[in-house]
């Protein structure tokens, strides 16, 4: 047999953890809203299950992959670092469900599962790929140290026009930690 | 705390099931770019084949059973997939198989599918189990029937106009 371990992740205010089915509606429900609209949404709930199992499914198949973000037992969002078929690189990702922006909920999630990548995962680089009007995300990715990558290759068909690739810092890097440890 | 979870590995006489890995995927990649992947809403794109299998194979970790990778015993080749399937929208667990077209009418989805069907008796008690087939693909309905399973044209299956295969599990089926 083979084992797979989805790892649970604590920060100061979150706990990172593995999907759950129990997840799937509101994760769905969140995808078909107008907030998704940077995220190839808003999408039908049959779209949806395909995104959430996919974030699942990495666990298994490439040892990292989605974990939904709790603030004391009640689902906030979620953080994952996903690598798609046409993707050049695993990229970390993130949403908020509503009521959870403006706290830097993401931000805390992202340090936290970016350092578990670098230091568990032995991931070497990490990027985020964000269309070019989503504000936020920008923000966030700087936030977390990203830059703009004028010379990074985007996932196969899309352009220039639609995503913006953003680095993470290099493992050792990473200083961000500090802020949130 | 984290979730830890297993897949088995399950030996027959000619074949291994075991976990699905990522190299698996290329061969599903090239079953959805042709025609023969119209059963399974195909041909579609990488990405969108990508995001078939993925959701798959995630339902190990969802539900804790779900699809094997078959290998042949004797020389590791990937003949297909076959084990439980089951999706946002289907009424309950699916019995389902697919082969490469290579290694077709060998009897090897027979034999996996043996395999899965004792293995979710041993394992979760299960006294049933169904296909669900697309009315067109004759070839699978032929063979949950040489299996044993009945169709009972009552039972709901994921889209209109399916085909639903009962399956009885255990010593008494």
């Amino acid at each position: 047999m083979t084992s797979f371990t989805i790892p649970t992740i604590e920060t100061q205010r979150l706990t990172l953890r593995a999907p759950k089915l129990e997840d799937f509606e509101q994760y769905a429900a969140f995808l078909s809203s107008d907030r998704a609209q940077y995220m190839h949404g808003p999408m039908s709930r049959k779209e949806a299950w395909r995104w959430f199992t996919n974030d699942t499914a990495h666990w298994p198949l490439m040892g990292f992959g989605g974990l939904m973000i709790e603030e004391n037992g009640t689902l906030a969002g979620q953080v994952a670092i996903t690598r798609g078929p046409t993707f050049p690189e695993p990229e970390l990702g993130w949403f908020l469900l509503d009521g959870f922006t403006g706290r830097g909920i993401a931000a805390e999630a992202g340090f936290a599962l970016r350092n578990w990548a670098y230091e568990t995962a032995g991931l070497k680089t990490l990027v985020s790929y964000i269309h070019p009007e989503n504000a936020a995300s920008i923000a966030l990715a700087k936030r977390l140290g990203a830059e703009l990558d004028e010379n990074a290759p985007r996932p196969e068909g899309e352009t220039l026009e639609e995503t913006l690739v953003y680095r993470h810092p290099a493992p050792d890097a990473d200083g961000g930690m500090e802020a949130y440890a | 705390m984290s979730l830890a979870f297993t897949i088995p590995t399950i030996e027959t006489e000619r074949l291994r099931l075991r976990a699905p890995v990522l190299a698996d995927f290329e061969h599903w990649a090239a079953f959805f770019e042709t025609e023969r992947s119209a059963f399974e809403g195909g041909p579609l794109p990488r990405r969108a084949a990508w995001r078939v299998w993925a959701s798959d194979v995630s339902i190990w970790a969802l539900r804790g059973y779900g699809p094997f990778g078959v290998e042949d015993r004797a020389t590791g080749a990937y003949l297909g997939e076959v084990g439980i399937y089951e999706g946002d929208s289907f009424p309950e667990p699916e019995l389902g198989w697919f082969v490469l077209p290579e290694a077709e009418g060998k009897g090897y989805a027979a034999e996996a599918a043996r395999a899965v069907m004792d293995w979710a008796h041993e394992s979760f008690g299960w006294t049933r189990l169904v296909n669900i087939i697309s009315p067109e693909n004759t070839r699978s309905i032929a063979l949950g029937q040489r299996l044993g399973g009945v169709i009972d044209p009552d039972a709901e299956g994921e889209d209109p106009g399916d085909v639903v295969i009962v399956h009885r599990l255990g010593a008494c089926a």
